[in-house]
């Protein structure tokens, strides 16, 4: 098995899904179809927004959690890499200090 | 005023109240700013796969594992942009049809105003109480206008409410489909593409005039222009022979119609001949007729001289093709003729030469109409009665009323239905030949949407008074040439003759070569003293070019009564002359009475 990792860019990736996911928490779909219960009054349309905006609601806190998991998978992977080099790299300085001793 | 459910199955949850106050624009700036945030979406599916793919930062199992994970958010964010990309079309398509319901109850509005009536925001008509006339037949003309108007209101009020409550319905399930997950990608898209909205049941020609008509016309007000197209395309059917829709559409419709039906026919022809035996003689003729009578509607739209044609109608489903065909604008014309003819009349045989004969005629009548423009249209709508019919038939005989009546509906819903389908009214005509009078009369008892009527050698009208038709005072013009025994006769088994109508106008079809000569010249041929240039004789001769029927036919249809020719004491004498039975009545000497 072979690794070659950029834990850096990792974050940065990471970073760059976290402001994905900040502009996707911008989004007020539910907001922009508020005026059509004034638009076409008396309707079902009217009655009906409260459960459309609810619908919405769960399918874009759906994909906000699709991209927090991303993120938090990234940032987690580079932390794991970062951990594992540091262990490593302890664990090989350890061994040829013990051996001189 | 909340109740019930509409004809075609939606429930009418909408008010006239409701839909005067709806607001497509609204709708549409939603559409807009739903828009924008399509863009917006898009735009950060597109950034996650850039850093995805911007550098080598990682290999191996695990990096594999992210590019799944990164492929499932630009999947979802794609996903989520094909929702709001269906809800915006969704939001788009409601304006378009809220648009179309907010103009039917414009409509409805305009109408009353134009009458003296008004609507209310409930969709209440109100007439105005009107001041006596003194004249019971116009009285009752009147009240037959305010019936008229009470059914075209309430046709266009219905189907507004109708279209509204449908496409609310619609636009909440949409919304609630797309907001679930519904996107706009191939495969899925056509199952969120709107229902073209059926048109109102049962045929356009059943007898009876009015609601039918106008609620046709209001289904094709309720439709957006993407409909429509859809419509012509799609179901064409339901456009081309529908009266109340446009004749433009109505054109557009009936031409893949037409090439259905010449396939059709041209089949039929062949498997006629093909199994050609002595006991399929029958259908080896009637097949050939319908072909020929096919290729006389495609030659007549071919044509380019003297106006565009419009295809009307096109029916080969009956035993004789039916046509109607209309030379010049239907849809804007200020003066919109019909004509209908009698006897032996069929579309393979005499639609071209009807053409020939109407171009000309358009042409007179739109030089005196004062820069108006004049349409004339052939409707030959009904299966005219045929000269072996008078042996063969009861029912299909021309000494019978009967073809007449059952087909009165048709020519009165065509008219109406061009009245139905404009946005400003037509002064609308009919001519009516032999037969066809008699049948136009029957029409005229039950639409007023007839501005004016010239029955020309009529053998007789239902009814003994223009009070008693829908027609107003005055409208109704009379022509009978000299030796024409069907106008002379045909009253003996058509009701009433035409010439002893009480209102009706008797215009001139005769003139001498010097007035005041009477007619008195013993045993002198009438040729030798009347002049035959200007002279309709017969029964056949009165769209002639140059006589004073056909002066007299374009000056009613131009809406210049001023200019029509009465027939005088002179005409009187002249044309009484007994049976011709076949002889020129203007060549062989006869006494005069």
């Amino acid at each position: 098995m072979r690794y070659d990792v950029d834990t850096d860019a990792l974050r940065e990736d990471a970073a760059s899904v976290g402001e994905v996911l900040a502009r996707v928490r911008r989004l007020r779909i539910a907001d922009e179809l508020r005026p059509l219960g004034g638009a076409i009054p008396g309707g079902r349309v009217a009655g009906g927004l409260g459960q459309v905006a609810a619908a919405w609601e769960a399918r874009l806190a759906g994909t906000r959690w699709e991209l927090r998991e991303l993120g938090r998978c990234l940032a987690t992977a580079a932390d794991t890499y970062d951990a594992v080099e540091h262990a490593s790299r302890q664990a090989l300085r350890s061994s040829s200090s013990g051996g001189t001793r | 005023m909340r109740p019930g459910v509409a004809g075609a199955g939606a429930p009418l949850t909408m008010t006239v109240a409701d839909v005067r106050a709806c607001r497509p624009q609204s709708l549409l700036e939603v559409g807009r700013r739903l828009e924008e945030h399509r863009l917006r979406v898009l735009g950060l599916a597109e950034l996650v796969l850039w850093r995805r793919a911007a550098a080598p930062r990682w290999s191996g199992a695990a990096s594999s594992a992210a590019a799944d994970r990164y492929g499932l958010v630009v999947a979802g964010l794609g996903r989520l942009a094909g929702s709001i990309a269906v809800t915006g079309h969704a939001v788009g398509h409601a304006a378009a049809r809220l648009q179309s319901a907010l103009e039917l109850v414009g409509r409805a509005d305009r109408r009353a105003a134009d009458e003296g009536a008004w609507v209310d925001g409930e969709g209440r008509l109100f007439l105005p109480v009107r001041a006596s006339l003194g004249d019971p037949a116009g009285e009752a003309h009147r009240a037959r206008l305010d019936e008229l108007l009470r059914v075209e209101v309430h046709a266009c009020l219905a189907r507004a409410r109708q279209a509204a409550s449908q496409t609310d319905d619609e636009l909440w399930r949409g919304l609630l489909t797309a907001a679930r997950g519904a996107t706009a990608s191939p495969g899925t898209a056509g199952q969120l593409d709107p229902q073209l909205p059926p048109p109102p049941a049962g045929p356009s020609t059943s007898a009876g005039v009015g609601g039918q008509v106008f609620a046709s016309a209001a289904w094709w007000r309720s439709l957006t222009d993407e409909e429509r197209r859809r419509a012509i395309r799609e179901r064409p059917d339901w456009v081309g022979p529908r009266d109340g829709v446009p004749a433009a559409a109505r054109h557009e419709a009936n031409l893949v119609l037409l090439g259905r039906a010449e396939q059709a026919a041209w089949t039929r022809e062949q498997e006629a001949q093909r199994a050609a035996s002595a006991s399929n003689a029958a259908e080896r003729t009637r097949s050939a007729e319908h072909v020929a009578a096919l290729q006389a509607v495609r030659d007549v739209l071919g044509r380019r001289d003297g106006g565009p044609r419009r295809l009307l109608l096109v029916d080969a489903n009956g035993p004789d093709v039916k046509a109607v065909v209309a030379i010049g604008d239907v849809d804007r014309a200020e003066h919109v003729v019909t004509f209908v003819g009698g006897l032996s009349t069929m579309v393979g045989a005499d639609l071209r030469r009807y053409d020939d004969t109407f171009v000309r005629m358009r042409s007179e009548a739109k030089a005196v109409a004062r820069g108006e423009d004049v349409a004339l249209v052939t409707w030959m709508g009904y299966d005219a009665p045929q000269v072996h019919e008078i042996v063969t038939s009861v029912d299909r005989n021309v000494l019978n009323g009967k073809l007449a009546r059952d087909n009165a509906g048709a020519l009165a819903d065509f008219v109406t239905g061009v009245e139905a389908s404009r946005h400003r009214p037509a002064h609308q005509t009919v001519w009516a030949h032999s037969y066809g009078g008699t049948l136009a009369g029957q029409a005229s008892l039950r639409t007023s949407a007839i501005d004016d009527v010239a029955v020309f050698g009529a053998p007789g009208l239902p009814f003994s008074d223009v009070a008693h038709t829908a027609l107003k005072p005055g409208s109704l013009n009379v022509l009978g040439a000299v030796g024409d025994d069907v106008f002379a006769y045909g009253w003996m088994v058509h009701g009433t003759a035409p010439a002893d109508v009480v209102g009706a106008s008797r215009l001139s079809t005769f003139a001498l070569k010097q007035t005041g000569t009477g007619c008195n010249h013993w045993l002198h041929p009438r040729s030798d003293f009347v002049d035959v240039r200007r002279t309709s004789a017969g029964h056949s001769d009165y769209l002639r070019a140059g006589t004073d029927s056909a002066r007299n036919l374009v000056a009613v249809a131009a809406g210049r009564p001023d200019l029509r020719v009465f027939q005088g004491v002179d005409e009187r004498a002249c044309t009484t002359t007994g049976p011709s039975l076949g002889t020129d009545p203007l060549r062989w000497p006869r006494l005069v009475p």
